[in-house]
């Protein structure tokens, strides 16, 4: 048997012998927090502690501070709380929430009446290739010449700035049905201006046939600030038809080309093959706020966080007593906040401790 | 399913009373805060956005139940019957916020849903 022990007055509360951690840089004295989302253990959804968060997709409602300090933060209400979230620590570049979440309804709906045609589907899981696919059956007449409606476009709604380009693609393959008064299958790239009025949309190429086929469209945004995508059944109207396709690998992505796949399951999970999980608190950007109350903590204190965006370390900073909010950005992966300026040497270590855990360390 | 719900300054207090009435704890009276979104006439709004249970759901669309932490029933009740819910499905557009309503949102991301209400931050300067 092994005893390891620290009797340090410095210790902190985490503070692996391996890996340098935050915690070390709070010494007898030092005031201030320490939120890390990665540890799952300090996360409760509820601002009393009662019931732990267990998996990303739950409210975080307390953050236990991990400075040895004991300011966690709290967020009493429910509705402003944020979600636990993981993505790529390559970077999050598939914006088609729910692409993968193909037995959810929210996303992919069981049916749905459009010009004249029903969207049904039929079965849902996981194909050959690891992708997650969606086997759909259009019938009826058409009174038009397209059908849009079998996922949920709304949740692939995304800011966008003229000049920007944006890929959609997704692939797709005929499994049942003839082609009779149907073009096929394809996804279009559509640029909106908020709240959602239509500018202008970029057909991919048609996936008619029985294999595999990438259908993939590139708009670039001309005057508008939103873009979504869309799977299009292209028809001719009046004749009946039945056909179906199996559907998987949905994408939006900034650029002209498709990259590899990222499972969306929604905003708050989004992985991809190959890459490590970055945790991070969700914001929505509208109300969310998980505050920690510190006390006075001078005129030269240090704030640290890492975001999506990047690590930021600022000193010299004036931080009263009262509330400091620990939401950073749209995903906050780490937090922290010291009365005092760190060394050189601690900022250096600081420094590679948030490229880290924004390479999902 | 996200919402989102918009709040014209004059009914946040009654707002927040169903908030409490349909939350999890006396807390959520602090639902609508400042009113720090405007739609095109510079009305402000208050807004939050929340990812809601089925229970949420149910507990809106049926006469209400006064919590054990209690909250004002009547003010609630007005905040109930001023519900505009909008699901994004289909090829409806979603309705613009408006004075006297509360206006939600459901299933899209909480700015975009904002921004599909007409609503923009108030200190925005860019009018987009």
């Amino acid at each position: 048997m092994k005893f390891v022990s620290d009797f340090s007055f410095t210790s902190a509360p985490h503070r692996p012998r391996a890996d340098w951690h935050p915690g070390q840089v709070f010494g007898i004295g030092a005031l201030g927090a320490l939120c890390d989302p990665s540890i799952m253990s300090s996360l409760f959804q509820d601002s009393a502690g009662a019931t732990p968060v267990t998996a990303q997709g739950q409210p975080v409602g307390l953050v236990r501070d991990q400075s040895g300090n004991g300011n966690h933060a709290a967020q009493a209400t429910s509705t402003k709380r944020p979600y636990l979230a993981r993505y790529p620590a390559g970077g999050l570049r598939n914006v088609a929430h729910g692409s993968a979440a193909v037995d959810n309804v929210a996303y992919w709906p069981a049916t749905v009446l459009h010009n004249g045609m029903t969207s049904t589907k039929l079965a849902s899981g996981l194909d050959t290739d690891g992708l997650p696919f969606v086997d759909i059956q259009w019938t009826g007449t058409p009174t038009g010449t397209l059908h849009q409606l079998c996922f949920a476009v709304a949740n692939t709604r995304n800011a966008a700035s003229v000049g920007q380009s944006w890929t959609a693609s997704a692939i797709a393959k005929r499994t049942g049905g003839t082609l009779s008064g149907v073009y096929g299958l394809r996804v279009d790239t559509v640029e909106e201006t908020a709240p959602a009025t239509y500018v202008a949309a970029v057909s991919g190429n048609l996936a008619s046939g029985e294999v595999d086929t990438i259908s993939t469209s590139t708009r670039v945004i001309a005057s508008g600030n939103q873009v979504r995508t869309a799977i299009s059944l292209s028809v001719a109207t009046g004749a009946p038809i039945d056909v179906t396709y199996r559907v998987k690998g949905l994408q939006l992505e900034l650029g002209s080309t498709r990259t590899a796949y990222q499972h969306n399951m929604s905003q708050y999970d989004i992985t991809e093959a190959g890459q490590r999980d970055v945790w991070a608190l969700y914001n929505d950007a509208v109300d969310d706020a998980l505050p920690v109350t510190v006390p006075d903590l001078g005129t030269d204190a240090t704030i640290w966080c890492a975001t999506e965006a990047g690590a930021t370390i600022t000193g010299a900073q004036t931080i009263g007593a009262g509330s400091l909010e620990t939401l950073r950005g749209t995903r906050t992966v780490a937090f922290g906040a010291i009365n005092r300026a760190l060394t050189a040497a601690e900022t250096a270590r600081l420094t590679a401790y948030l490229n880290r855990k924004l390479a999902g360390y | 399913m996200r919402l989102t719900i918009s709040c014209p300054v004059a009914m946040i207090p009654d707002a927040n009373q169903l908030a409490r009435c349909l939350g999890l704890s006396g807390a959520d009276d602090q639902t609508f805060g400042a009113a720090t979104w405007q739609d095109a006439s510079a009305n402000r709004y208050a807004a939050a956005s929340f990812e809601a249970s089925d229970a949420w759901f149910s507990g809106a669309t049926s006469p209400l139940i006064e919590p054990e932490w209690g909250c004002d029933l009547a003010a609630a009740s007005r905040a109930q019957a001023a519900i505009v819910l909008w699901i994004a499905e289909g090829e409806t557009e979603p309705p613009l916020a408006a004075l006297g309503k509360l206006t939600v949102v459901a299933g899209l991301d909480g700015r975009i849903a904002l921004a599909s209400m007409g609503l923009r931050a108030a200190n925005d300067a860019s009018g987009g």
